[in-house]
């Protein structure tokens, strides 16, 4: 039961576009005459006449939410990624190029981008895809109030001023715009299929129509999906998969059977324990954290600086990685690695560390954590109340185990307990814990992303520091990105100084995938995308 | 089975009596049903968190499709609205799990295969269970009732989810015989093993003591004694008489197989109601919780009543209260 | 034949009598009533060679549970650095887990709390549901008929679901007492998590109980002997004492031990599910549901609690079982 819950990534993008015939066909028999380029036999699996089929572990059914604006969850998102396009698509590699859109015309301050529809781009259902779609697509997302609803707030107002051009307004200049506009939340909606539908929109197969790579020909709930290749997308030919069925499921142990039974070639979940052959690892950009209560709710103790300083300094953060065996890497910031400038210097060569996290200064960091402790009055633990420790999944318990065991054995703490909750992250958002989970995974590779999540009021930590505020308004005031990053690195300074949260370790995105019969998986930021997966 | 009623008079009167009871028991159903709506209801909204909880929504955003559903009202007035909306046939749609679609639909959709899954799971269990229960029963202490003896105690005492991980990872992954998933050809194996074991080790074990039971009985031996063959003795009365604590136990059965697949289906992906039994809840989606009691709640119920009904029918001796 | 046996004469001496003492009576009637009762029961269960194997399974695993630990040289949550993830060895017979934890000595507390488990929802199932039931019986009329319902409700409760919303319900306010009330402090050493599971299986499984305890009253309420004592002014009190609980005795303790092993499925379903114990607790349940994660790659972690657990329920059953058959030969079943 466990899911990586909306930990989607916005960098991501994709689908290819290109021109290609309108047509109509909901997509039900859609054994498309493609002229498909590379080897698109299928040998061993159940294919329609020329294209490659197989099956994939689409997560469980609350995920694969087939409603752009209202889904949340990585699977989610990538099954959208495949019905749907949007102005931008992700290609082959994995990188951001025009989708519905044939051209872009920016305007001198960079607060204008005027769209041009392609000529052959249609829904499944025949019609042609019109600027309009794209203007009610993004007021239904805020409508919809789903996790993705703030996504377009940079742009101040959109317009079709005809069918095939869009006009787009943005508040402030935006480099990363058209990320942004490839990720599925600002895809086009169709205003007369959401209101024909109400409530149930995009439930069923035949409740919503596509303009993306695939149409949804089979919906058994809880059980599977299956996608058909279209064969009137435009870029139909260079899409070799003719037909996705995506598997849901529930159980990461049944996940792992079907891959290694070979019923499902590639699962985004899995247990995390065990050497397991078909693991594939991409940069992630993440942060996975220990975090402490510091707001009014929180627990006394833990409002000492010198308590949470202590707490940190005596986690060896070495053998949490090793214990996870994923490829992380140790955090001794709170921004991960890879954040990087034009000329590709990282954020994190500029930022102070936190504390050493060699293996060889373990023991001095030991002793430093003993000392802050008895300072703030609990030697060896003497006294220290009893805490409770949340996380909302079965990995993420084992880790805050081995946390609370450091704690034991260095500083003498016994009274922590982990829990899983099951409201985990309401618990957390009401600051209704002492000490939790918190992983960020980044919206998008921009140091601001990481560092608003410890702004005043909108911190799980309760943390609120004017100091910090100011040096990071300070920095997205500006569109210099030295200025931006000295700031930046002045919020990290306090966060080292006041450690409201524990960094561990920054851990990279993982996956099952059979790399062994199986090519072209686009795999960017976490989300996928099969549209152009051969056989070996 | 039979009455002996000397007057027709009488007959109608007990009949009457039998159906004043019926009517009276539908009643109580009805109200036990109520009951059981109202404490789910209240209890559902106490659990911490609600339905539009995650790790990066927005409290704006959460607070608008809290006013959209009515969650933000007090409980009292959601419940009232609850019912109104059950009585006209509406139990809402579901908030997450599979958003936006009516309850009612997915209730039944997903009832249809558990249904189906648990239908066969309790004829596998019914036609294991009894033959080898008897087999072990006539064959007392030799070597067949050691044997099934000692798998179904072991059958009785192995948790579920332990049986279907075994199966998933000898059946399916190692000896690759069986695929995992449901919808695969020869998917349901797996799970009907899994839903079947213990059932039939049960009826095993019951049928055999059963058997024991009524062969001690005096007018078997009073059979014998008057000549008749060991094998209409066995075959004809031992059997028929030793059914009657089986079938008594049938009922629970059905409702236990039919409510408890939430192992099976969701580690074998069925997508069944048992899933939703657990997913509703710790999702929070109220509506979708809701609906699967009342279903739930319903069925037992149901079966409950006919079953009392039966033993009325089959034994009027068995006071009906 | 001897015809003479009439006549034959037959010498007594005075002496070889002795006065009775004053309360032989009272003596005897407890030796035939209680003693005798409770000899004849253990003589049919000392025959009945399954039921005192599964005893003799039962008392190994209970010194495994509670003696194992004392002497395992390591802790429950003792994490041994360098030795994760090892299969069984010398040193660590049923291996360690990922976090290096020797997976023995886990197992034992494991049973220990599966067997707490067992034993104290047993106990509270039998204090709930023979109070109520006998209220009802013996109060009769109304009370009983609604009462009565209440069970008839209760047992038509989807069972899976209300244990888990109830958990989910209790879990946070029992957390918040047992830090913070004073006297509820101890019972923090087992865990809120654990307290749910019990107030959970009291709160449902009670009324098998209750209708069993009532059938018996109600069946007692219409023999002779009790009227009797009615009659002759014996009291409520007295009646229960004198009447209804040695009657009752036999099947109460059966139906208790076979109360255990439901309430450890329980405890291994809820762990099943994610929300059993608190860690670092570990229970027979969680290590099965924890090995389930990892089965492809560890398989033999998931054979010992497995084993174990198996083991424990099917002890419970049999001896059950076999007690049911001792304590009360006519209920044969």
């Amino acid at each position: 039961m466990k899911k990586k819950l909306l930990s989607a990534m916005l960098c991501t993008v994709m689908v290819a576009g290109m021109l290609s015939g309108c047509g109509s066909s909901a997509g039900t028999e859609t054994a498309a005459e493609t002229t498909a380029a590379e080897g698109t036999t299928a040998e061993g699996t159940t294919a329609s006449a020329d294209g490659l089929s197989f099956a994939v572990c689409g997560g469980s059914e609350d995920a694969m939410v087939l409603d752009t604006a209202r889904a949340g969850t990585l699977e989610g998102l990538s099954a959208c990624r495949h019905l749907y396009e949007g102005l931008y698509k992700l290609d082959q590699e994995g990188n951001t190029v025009l989708g519905q859109a044939a051209s872009v015309d920016i305007s001198e301050d960079g607060l204008t981008y005027t769209f041009t529809l392609r000529d052959d781009i249609t829904w499944s259902d025949g019609q042609p895809v019109v600027a309009g779609d794209f203007v009610y697509g993004w007021q239904y997302l805020k409508e919809s109030a789903g996790d993705y609803c703030d996504l377009l707030s940079m742009i101040s107002t959109s317009e079709a001023t005809d069918d095939k051009t869009l006009v787009v307004t943005l508040a402030y200049p935006c480099s990363y715009l058209p990320s942004v506009l490839a990720f599925p939340s600002a895809y086009p909606v169709r205003q007369d299929i959401v209101e024909a539908n109400g409530d149930a929109y995009a439930t069923d197969p035949d409740k919503a129509v596509y303009n993306g790579a695939y149409a949804a020909t089979e919906w058994t709930h809880q059980e599977s999906v299956v996608m058909t290749a279209r064969d009137d997308y435009y870029d139909a030919a260079n899409i070799t998969a003719k037909e996705i069925t995506w598997q849901l499921m529930t159980e990461t142990s049944t996940m792992l059977a079907s891959f290694q039974s070979g019923d499902i070639i590639y699962s985004d979940s899995y247990p995390e324990e065990g050497v397991l052959t078909g693991l594939q690892f991409a940069s992630g950009y993440n942060t996975y954290c220990a975090l402490f209560n510091v707001g009014e709710n929180g627990p006394e103790v833990l409002k000492d600086a010198n308590v949470r300083k202590a707490l940190s300094l005596a986690i060896d953060r070495n053998r949490l990685v090793s214990i996870r065996n994923l490829d992380d890497e140790v955090a001794n910031t709170y921004a991960p690695g890879g954040l990087t400038d034009e000329s590709g210097k990282e954020f994190n060569s500029t930022v102070t560390p936190w504390y050493s996290t060699d293996e060889a200064d373990y023991e001095a960091n030991c002793e430093e954590a003993k000392a802050l402790l008895a300072e703030a009055g609990y030697a060896d633990g003497e006294g220290f109340p009893a805490l409770s420790y949340i996380v909302n999944n079965d990995g993420r318990r084992e880790i805050a185990e081995a946390v609370i065991s450091d704690w034991k054995e260095v500083l003498g703490i016994d009274t922590v307990t982990v829990e899983i909750v099951d409201s985990f992250f309401a618990q957390r958002q009401e600051q209704d814990y002492d000490i939790a989970y918190f992983g960020w995974y980044m919206d998008y590779p921009d140091v601001s992303n990481m560092m608003y999540t410890f702004v005043s009021g909108a911190s799980d930590s309760g943390y609120a520091n004017e100091e910090y505020d100011a040096a990071y308004n300070a920095a997205t005031a500006t569109a210099d990105t030295a200025e931006q990053w000295t700031n930046y690195a002045k919020c990290e300074e306090l966060l080292a100084a006041e450690a409201p949260v524990a960094p561990l370790f920054h851990s990279q995105n993982s996956y099952l995938f059979n790399s062994d019969s199986y090519d072209g998986l686009v795999y960017y930021c976490g989300n996928f995308y099969f549209g152009y997966v051969t056989e070996k | 089975m039979q009455l002996v009623i000397d007057t027709k008079g009488k007959d109608w009167n007990i009949k009457m009596e039998l159906f004043q009871k019926i009517v009276k028991r539908i009643i109580l159903a009805v109200f036990s049903l109520f009951v059981i709506v109202t404490i789910t209801f209240f209890l559902m909204n106490l659990i911490p968190g609600d339905p539009f909880m995650s790790e990066k929504a927005n409290a704006e955003a959460q607070a608008i499709l809290r006013a959209k559903y009515g969650l933000d009202q007090p409980v009292i007035v959601q419940y009232g609205r609850y019912l109104s909306n059950l009585f006209q046939g509406d139990m809402g749609n579901s908030y997450v799990l599979q958003k936006g679609r009516a309850i009612r639909e997915i209730v039944t959709e997903s009832f249809a295969v558990s249904m189906q899954l648990g239908i066969r799971a309790l004829c596998t269990a019914i036609f294991v269970g009894i033959p080898f229960g008897c087999i072990a029963g006539l064959w007392k202490d030799k070597k067949p009732d050691g044997v099934i003896r000692v798998i179904s105690a072991i059958g009785i005492s192995v948790p579920g989810y332990v049986v279907a991980a075994i199966l998933m990872l000898i059946l399916g992954v190692q000896l690759k015989l069986f695929p995992i998933s449901y919808n695969k050809p020869g998917g349901s194996i797996m799970p009907i093993i899994t839903l079947a074991l213990y059932p039939t080790c049960y009826l095993i074990r019951l049928t055999r003591a059963s058997i024991l039971e009524v062969l001690n009985q005096d007018y078997l031996r009073t059979e014998r004694a008057k000549g008749m063959s060991e094998f209409v003795v066995i075959f004809i009365h031992a059997l028929k008489n030793s059914l009657i604590p089986i079938i008594t136990y049938l009922g629970p059965l059905t409702a236990s197989v039919l409510t408890g697949g939430f192992v099976a289906e969701s580690v074998f992906n069925v997508p069944g109601l048992g899933r939703y039994f657990v997913s509703a809840i710790s999702s929070r989606d109220y509506t979708l919780i809701m609906g699967t009691t009342i279903f739930y709640a319903a069925l037992i119920i149901t079966m409950n009543l006919v079953c009392d009904i039966l033993y009325q029918i089959v034994d009027p001796r068995i006071k009906m209260d | 034949m001897d015809k003479n046996i009439l006549s034959m004469q037959i010498k007594v001496d005075p002496s070889d009598f002795e006065p009775l003492a004053a309360d032989y009576f009272q003596n005897e009637k407890e030796d035939t009533e209680e003693i005798g009762f409770w000899k004849a029961s253990w003589r049919r269960l000392k025959d009945n060679k399954i039921a005192m194997f599964a005893l003799g399974v039962i008392f190994v695993i209970l010194l495994f549970a509670v003696i194992g630990p004392m002497i395992s040289p390591y802790s429950y949550d003792e994490q041994l650095r360098g030795d994760e993830s090892m299969a069984p060895c010398f040193a660590h017979p049923f291996g360690t887990d990922r976090l290096g934890r020797d997976l023995l000595v886990r197992c034992m507390i494991g049973t220990r709390i599966s067997l707490t488990v067992g034993i104290v929802s047993a106990i509270i199932v039998l204090i709930i549901g023979s109070v109520y039931g006998a209220v009802s019986g013996l109060i009769g009329g109304k009370t009983d008929t609604i009462m009565m319902r209440l069970v008839d409700i209760v047992y038509s409760v989807p069972e899976i679901l209300l244990i888990v919303v109830i958990k989910l319900v209790i879990d946070e306010p029992l957390t918040e007492m047992v830090t913070n009330v004073a006297w509820m402090k101890p019972l923090q050493k087992i865990g809120p998590g654990l307290l749910a599971i019990f107030i959970v299986y009291g709160c449902l499984y009670w009324v098998g109980m209750a209708r069993i305890v009532r059938g018996q009253v109600l069946q007692l309420k219409e023999m002779e002997y009790v009227t009797a004592a009615t009659a002759l002014g014996a009291g409520k009190a007295k009646l229960i004492k004198d009447h209804l609980i040695p009657n009752c005795i036999g099947q109460l303790i059966a139906t208790v031990m076979l109360q255990i092993p439901s309430a450890i499925f329980t405890e291994a379903f809820l762990s099943f599910l994610g929300i059993g114990v608190s860690a670092p607790m570990a229970s027979l349940g969680s290590l099965t549901s924890d090995a389930l994660d990892s089965i492809t790659s560890y398989p033999y972690r998931i054979v010992f609690p497995a084993v174990i657990i198996s083991l424990i329920i099917l002890a419970f059953n049999l001896f059950g079982d076999g007690l049911r058959d001792a304590l009360d030969p006519k209920m044969k079943k």
